[in-house]
């Protein structure tokens, strides 16, 4: 799954300490998605959602839709 | 379905693991203590190896409870792969040394045979323990490396 977390934490000068509090989650799992080595649970995917105030789709898409719109 | 303010929860729970965790080293140390320094006598061991299983029971509840889903995660995937790596490494080691202690075991049968269970029983739970552990901590250092 691919994510524009890096993206949206860039344009809020927000560093990964600063969302994974804003999360309730460690640094490490931040960074763990932002780098697509973990793709979080649907809780955990509107909690981020709600954070940068968009929906899920709108931050997180599949591999083969993101392949499909390039 | 999603709380944002939970950080003061969190906290709480920090603070219990770290007192359990407190406990846990305080009764460990008392053991050591009372093994290798006979501090005190030996019906006592029994009630201190109690209290340092419910401790840290305890405090790996409430460590469990501070832990994220992503961190969840690896430490379920380096329990399983990391503890079944070193359970091969158990089996290995077992069936090795299986030849001589079916002959040590044989020979054995002569001396104080509740001393022969003990030290079977103490190197058979070492021999579980001790390589899954190993590995288990092994995966999980990997792990937090390539996140760090």
């Amino acid at each position: 799954m691919r994510n524009r977390l890096k993206v949206l934490r860039a344009e809020r000068n927000w560093s990964q300490a600063d969302l994974a509090e804003k999360l309730d989650v460690s640094r490490q799992s931040v960074n763990a998605i932002e780098t697509g080595k973990y793709d979080p649970s649907l809780p955990l995917a509107f909690k981020i959602a709600t954070v940068f105030g968009m929906s899920i789709e709108q931050i997180f898409s599949a591999d083969d839709v993101a392949q499909a719109a390039e | 379905m999603t709380q944002l303010a939970d950080t003061p929860r969190r906290s709480l729970r920090e603070r219990r693991k770290n007192l359990f965790t407190l406990l846990t080293c305080v009764f460990a140390l008392l053991y050591l203590a009372s093994v290798f320094a006979d501090v005190f006598v030996d019906a006592n061991l029994f009630w201190l190896s109690a209290a340092i299983v419910v401790a840290m029971t305890a405090s790996t509840f409430g460590w469990g409870r501070t832990l994220d889903e992503a961190q969840l995660k690896a430490h379920y995937q380096a329990w399983f792969w990391g503890g079944s790596v070193g359970l091969m490494v158990s089996s290995l080691i077992f069936l090795a040394l299986l030849p001589t202690m079916m002959s040590s075991g044989i020979a054995a049968l002569g001396d104080d045979i509740a001393d022969v269970a003990t030290m079977s029983f103490t190197a058979g739970f070492v021999l579980a323990i001790l390589p899954a552990t190993l590995g288990y901590l092994v995966w999980w250092a990997v792990l937090w490396m390539r996140n760090r």
